[in-house]
């Protein structure tokens, strides 16, 4: 038995199957070319498969965010417009409380002078209650209280009987707070999407004299100036009072809307911080996919042109070593 | 005379001997041929006076050259396992296709239903942002359900090619039967029957690839042929057969070979089987596809579960009790087919995040006692947790988030139940909600901050989840005191704990507790609070649609899902896919080297037998020649004898 021996059939056999394998994986990195991609089944790199399944997960998420960043943003900037527009209500407001507290001024200018403040206290109240693009009030805080009856808003006028208090409250509107009171806190990668307006407007008690410091809202501080303009028969002392104290009530609303706008201001920008962000992490998680799953189009060329070459060989070689034969020779 | 039989006999000696290598020239690509090669002899001489002359020469046999026992067991048992990895190798890259990456991936359709809650968290008074979660869940169930059902389909294929597989079986033992059978009848008359050799380790060699077998040489110069170590499939003339029948357990999905002689039939454990097609399918079908199930299942039941949970831990756009989103078949024990008893076992998902890839045995060790055995890594468990010795416990049972307990009807020592939770749920998950407002967006829980509180302190927050099967309607609100800026008191009945610190901004974990149900909420509150104030805790009043209009507190909870660690304590529910392709990918992956480092040892093989026992043409030319040679100066050599012959003769004339 020799060592050096080679059986025809076979070492055709075997050149074909080498062959073959050349051929298949030429056709496998031809594939990965016209692909573009090095991992095209998982069990290509089981690693890099799962990653890049986690960047795409990322990026799905990052999309999501976005989405809700938007929704945010459209209503911050909705709530930021309104209450620049009620800053110029108040001020317009306390310019007429300080008029109004002209000694020199009759009663019918005094009468016009409050009805230019009812006309803004019910401008006030609306624009609190404005709501976006959806329907939802933009000032509700975390949600709307279902045990105050109303309509679906953020503050809802009612009326408690007048209590006769000269000094406060005697007219018996109110204004009451029906949302819930409490501020979603913006995260790193969302905005709320409202406000919590109790801290804005203010809260008037839901029943009883309107009375108590901490218990003043807005359209309570609006609705003494113009009780007191309206009634002819209060004294100039109490008077003078009620003006001076919806003025100081008016300025520490405003201090409150200012803080409000301060906020909201502070948020656009994150907005627009985030988003850039967000662009940027979207950025990072392609490029991330991308290398672990694209092909090296230099690196997969050049292979491509060394399978290229071996499989040449490979069939010129079998061309000249198929016609050496013992027989050739025999005439 | 002596010299005209020398020639003639060497004449007729070199044309059989060109005969012969006509034989081998003509068989050079006749697969599992061996080269013969005539064996000459001298005849022997007689002594006549001065000496021995020779008579001439004569052929001793023909034999096969080249034909090594060793060399071809060899061929075989390599070229056996590589088919059976090879077999196994292409299933499985069916099963790959499968599980596709990229935007078309299960991961893509995971990620965009539960990234859809973020729209109804937006807006969940938006009936088209609910409508789209719906639609998102409904494709990823379909794709899940899909998914099984094509690996189902595959899986009936490899079942349909293992019957196939059988049935080869078969036939070529009965072919080694008939030959051995020819064999022994030509044994007595001395000379090698060569070709029918060589047929049967060609019959051999092709058996060899369907299933893995053992030879062994009788001195009748038959060849018997084993199966699985020890089973006899021919023995002699006489030939066993295989079967593919449906396992014991599990038998819709898995398969059992048989062993059958006669009347007698035999379990062949899979262990046994070595390797062959037959191996490759049988591992493929009871192994590879249903793991894969239980991989693919484990994320249909841990989602379902987790998503349910959290739907019934909110209100609906109507304000009622949010119903479960997905659902199952109900999830129940498979009776083996030989039980005694009738007992049924029924199973419900204690622990979404324990929950493993696996499928479980569960055996009656008496009327009332079972064990349990885990399919995927063979360990039993004690009450506790996972060991190697089987005990006795009895039901119900909780073990890898699974609670499995007895339903009904009577069971005997031994009977078994095959649980597969997981392929169960994969094959039945589906969208039970029909109207885009049955999705529980808004929260139950309610939050208020007293009147007259003077601190800083304000709600940002609060999620809740129930633990067990029903919201517990929490009958009592809990009120909050603070009894220091730094310290809050909770009372209400089922509340725990009493006392918290204040952690702000920060999620704080109570409990209500009513019998068997617990509700974990998690509260965040942010400013400075003072001594004294109040916050309560109730639920929202129900079927009012009113109360729910604007709160999306469960959709954002149900966001939070997604980075809920989910699978085996790493991975999270938007990862879920890579813990569903990741076991696979393992597998193809292996299954893929293995196959290519067999493929190259039973080339390797075959290369060294073949290279000894197929047929060199050049050498057969050189042969050729060589014996034309010899004939050519037989021929000449009786020449030479007629013509002094002639002259004898003439010399009489």
């Amino acid at each position: 038995m020799s060592n050096y021996r080679v059986s025809t059939a076979y070492s055709y056999d075997g050149t074909i199957n080498r062959l073959q394998q050349r051929q298949t994986e030429l056709a496998e990195q031809q594939d990965k070319l016209s692909s573009g991609k090095r991992v095209r089944r998982v069990s290509d790199d089981p690693a890099a498969a799962a990653l890049a399944e986690r960047e795409q997960a990322r990026t799905q998420r990052i999309q999501s965010d976005q989405r809700a960043l938007e929704a945010s943003r459209r209503s911050l900037e909705l709530a930021e417009s309104t209450l620049g527009t009620i800053t110029d209500l108040y001020q317009r407001a306390k310019e007429l409380i300080v008029r109004g507290g002209n000694g020199a001024l009759s009663a019918s200018d005094r009468q016009t002078i409050a009805e230019e403040l009812d006309g803004l206290r019910e401008r006030i109240l609306e624009l609190a209650n404005t709501k976006d693009t959806l329907g939802r009030p933009l000032f509700m805080g975390l949600g709307l209280n279902a045990a105050v009856a109303g309509p679906d808003q953020a503050f809802v006028e009612g009326s408690v009987p007048p209590s006769g208090n000269p000094l406060y409250g005697g007219d018996g509107r109110i204004v009451q707070w029906k949302g819930l009171s409490g501020q979603v806190a913006a995260t790193q990668s969302a905005l709320p999407l409202g406000l919590d307006g109790l801290a804005i407007f203010g809260e008037s008690p839901a029943t009883g004299p309107d009375a108590g410091a901490g218990f003043s809202s807005v359209w309570e501080a609006l609705d003494r100036a113009i009780f007191a303009l309206r009634d002819p028969a209060m004294t100039p002392g109490d008077f003078r009072l009620n003006l001076e104290q919806a003025s100081v009530e008016m300025g520490n609303r405003l201090d409150a809307l200012m803080s409000a706008r301060g906020q909201l201001g502070d948020w656009l920008n994150r907005a627009d911080q985030m988003e850039a962000a967000f662009q940027e992490r979207e950025n990072y998680h392609t490029a991330q996919q991308s290398e672990l799953t694209d092909l090296d189009m230099l690196e997969a060329i050049s292979r491509f042109q060394t399978l290229q070459l071996g499989y040449q060989a490979g069939l010129s070689s079998y061309a000249q070593v198929q016609r050496l034969s013992l027989f050739q020779y025999l005439a | 005379m002596s010299a005209l039989n020398i020639a003639t006999r060497a004449l007729t000696t070199n044309q059989a001997v060109l005969q012969v290598i006509g034989h081998n020239i003509a068989n050079a690509n006749t697969e599992g041929y061996t080269r013969q090669r005539v064996e000459l002899q001298a005849v022997p001489g007689q002594q006549l006076g001065g000496g021995y002359f020779g008579k001439g020469v004569q052929i001793e046999t023909v034999a096969r050259i080249g034909y090594d026992a060793f060399l071809t067991r060899e061929s075989n048992s390599t070229r056996s396992a590589a088919a059976a990895e090879a077999t196994r190798y292409q299933y499985l890259q069916n099963v790959e296709s499968l599980f596709p990456l990229g935007t078309g991936s299960l991961g893509t359709l995971l990620n965009n239903a539960l990234n859809a809650w973020v729209d109804v968290a937006s807006s969940p008074n938006d009936s088209t942002a609910r409508q789209v979660v719906l639609d998102q869940f409904d494709a990823l169930a379909s794709r899940i359900r899909d998914t099984f059902e094509r690996t189902q389909e595959i899986g009936a294929s490899a079942r349909l090619q293992a019957d196939g597989v059988a049935k080869e079986v078969n036939r070529l033992a009965q072919a080694i039967a008939s030959i051995n059978d020819a064999i022994a009848r030509v044994q007595g008359s001395g000379a090698p029957p060569n070709d029918l050799l060589d047929q049967r380790d060609r019959l051999i060699a092709q058996l060899g690839e369907q299933v893995q077998v053992t030879t062994l040489r009788a001195d009748d110069g038959t060849l018997s042929v084993f199966v699985a170590g020890s089973l006899p499939l021919v023995l002699g003339s006489q030939a066993s057969q295989l079967r593919i029948d449906r396992a014991d357990l599990d038998g819709d999905r898995q398969l059992q070979v048989q062993f059958v002689q006669g009347s007698s039939v035999y379990d062949i454990p899979e262990p046994f089987l070595g390797a062959g097609k037959l191996k490759g399918l049988v591992d493929f079908v009871n192994d590879d596809l249903v793991q894969t199930q239980a991989e693919l299942g484990r994320l249909a039941l841990a989602l379902s579960e987790t998503v349910n949970r959290q739907q019934r831990s909110g209100l609906n756009a109507r304000g009622e009790p949010g119903a479960d989103l997905l659902n199952l078949s109900p999830l129940t024990g498979t009776a083996a087919t030989g039980n005694a008893g009738n007992a049924q076992l029924a199973m419900t998902v204690a622990d979404a995040a324990a929950l493993k890839a696996s499928d479980y045995v569960v055996t009656y060790a008496s009327a009332t006692t079972v064990t349990v055995q885990r399919a995927s890594d063979g360990a039993y468990f004690d009450g506790t947790q996972w060991g190697t010795t089987a005990t006795a416990l009895a039901l119900p049972q909780t073990f890898d988030g699974l609670s499995l307990a007895q339903t009904g009807g009577a069971a005997v020592a031994g009977d078994r139940f095959y649980l597969r939770p997981a392929a169960d749920a994969a094959r039945s998950l589906r969208v039970a909600l029909a109207s885009p407002a049955e999705l529980a967006a808004a929260s139950r829980l309610s939050m208020q901050a007293g009147v007259g509180n003077t601190g800083q302190a304000a709600f940002q927050g609060v999620s809740a989840v129930v633990d067990g099967a029903a919201w517990p309607s929490p009958p009592q609100a809990a009120t909050l005191t603070f009894v220091a800026p730094g310290t809050f008191n909770i009372t209400g009945t089922g509340w725990a704990p009493a006392s918290v610190a204040y952690q702000p901004g920060q999620p704080m974990a109570l409990t209500f507790t009513d019998g068997v149900n617990t509700v974990q909420v998690d509260l965040v509150l942010r400013g400075a609070p003072a001594a004294g104030d109040t916050f309560t805790l109730s639920e929202f009043p129900l079927n009012d649609p009113n109360v729910v209009r604007y709160n999306a507190g469960n959709a954002q909870t149900m966001l939070a899902l997604r980075d809920r660690q989910m699978f085996d304590d790493s991975v999270t529910l938007s990862d879920g896919y890579v813990a569903v392709f990741s076991g696979l990918a393992s597998r193809v992956n292996e299954a893929k080297t293995r196959s290519a480092f067999t493929q190259a040892q039973a080339d390797d093989a075959e290369r060294r037998r073949a290279n000894q026992a197929g047929v060199n043409l050049d050498e057969e030319a050189a042969r050729l020649l060589q014996f034309q040679q010899a004939y050519q100066a037989s021929a000449k050599y009786l020449q030479t004898v007629q013509s002094i012959f002639d002259t004898l003769i003439a010399t009489f004339r």
